[in-house]
């Protein structure tokens, strides 16, 4: 659970900008978009996405504009920049990297299987 | 985080008292959401915040009132959806000290927790110039020498607190902009007006050991303080 945590906090940056690639949206949209893509399984606290965004905003990776529509509350509504484009790109190339390389290391391991520890003792204890 | 308070379960009052309850509910948990951003986040930037996590929450609120949820138990779901108030603020002052302190440009010098820390430690430094000036010109060396070491041990420990006692636990950097100041301030003073070597050594004083155990003190109130916030709106809200 801590080793998926810290995935996904290291990640939230790509997958808000991500989601910000399709369309402009605001936080909650964010949040629920992020939600259905992924079917739930990244559990996070919704909050958290507001200092991403702040740090986002900072870096002009995105930029955040007020609307006000009638009988809506105003909204903060995100667009990703140029840049941003850029970045999201740099950064999916980066993980395709990375999972391509993950899954060649340890691709053959299957869930349920004895832990990897006592599977290497045994080998060694094998005769040569 | 726990369910709004009872008396919102419980209220059979009209729709629109039930809906009263649930606002105050809601202003008193982005209150607590916000409460570490002081001192560290201008006036600005906060309400910002405070705007996107209100209309945030009321969507979330909206969003299970549609599945068929009570105001209470849509308001429990969504506040308990996007995160306990303390961490979720902290989350929010530490993105803004890394913005602010990677961005040298945009570096405040006067922040209001400077200001803060400014003004404390100014007092307590005019009170120790006047006990030196007292010592030095007005009675015998050795009567208030003791009072006086007494004065300036405590001075940092007590301006610290203040300082502390509404602020961020990792914003040291403005206690250490003010103390700086402050000692230059002193030091250029005390040149004018005291004897030079009493008045360089109360400013080497206050650059050896007010900074540190000022800051200390300051950032051991602050974590306090927001132990003891957080522990009561927990006990509020069970």
């Amino acid at each position: 659970m801590t080793n998926e945590s810290d995935l996904l906090r290291g990640n939230t940056p790509t997958l808000i900008l991500a989601v910000l690639a399709e369309t402009p949206r605001h936080g909650y949209a964010i949040a629920q978009e992020i939600n259905r893509q992924t079917d739930g399984s990244l559990k996070f606290k919704q909050g958290t996405l507001y200092a991403v965004l702040h740090k986002l905003e900072c870096d002009g990776l995105v930029r955040g504009e007020w609307q006000h529509e009638d009988g809506e509350r105003p909204r903060l509504v995100y667009a990703i920049t140029q840049s941003g484009r850029e970045t999201l790109t740099e950064r999916v190339e980066a993980w395709n990297r990375f999972s391509r390389a993950m899954d060649r290391m340890i691709g053959s391991i299957v869930p349920g299987d004895a832990p990897i520890g006592e599977s290497m003792g045994e080998m060694s204890e094998q005769p040569a | 985080m726990s369910n709004p308070p009872s008396d919102c379960l419980s209220h059979t009052g009209s729709k629109e008292q039930s809906d009263v309850l649930m606002n105050q509910y809601i202003e008193d948990y982005l209150d607590h959401l916000c409460a570490p951003l002081l001192g560290i986040v201008p006036y600005v930037q906060r309400y910002r915040l405070r705007s996107e996590a209100q209309d945030h929450l009321l969507s979330l609120i909206e969003a299970f009132r549609d599945e068929g949820a009570t105001p209470a138990e849509a308001t429990a779901l969504a506040v308990r959806e996007y995160g306990e108030p303390y961490q979720i603020g902290q989350g929010w002052a530490e993105a803004w000290v890394e913005t602010v302190e990677r961005d040298s440009c945009r570096v405040r010098v006067a922040t209001p927790l400077t200001l803060r820390a400014f003004g404390w430690f100014g007092i307590f430094t005019v009170v120790n110039f006047l006990l030196i000036e007292r010592q030095l010109f007005w009675t015998h060396r050795d009567d208030l020498f003791p009072l006086t070491q007494l004065v300036c041990a405590l001075s940092p420990l007590l301006a610290g607190m203040a300082t502390g006692a509404n602020c961020h636990p990792r914003a040291t950097a403005s206690i250490c902009r003010a103390v700086l100041l402050l000692a230059l301030c002193s030091a250029g003073i005390s040149c004018q007006f005291l004897p030079k070597w009493d008045g360089l050594w109360f400013a080497l004083i206050q650059c050896v050991f007010w900074l540190p155990a000022g800051c200390l003190c300051a950032g051991l109130t602050a974590f306090l303080c927001r132990q003891f916030r957080i522990q009561r709106y927990r006990a509020q809200t069970c």
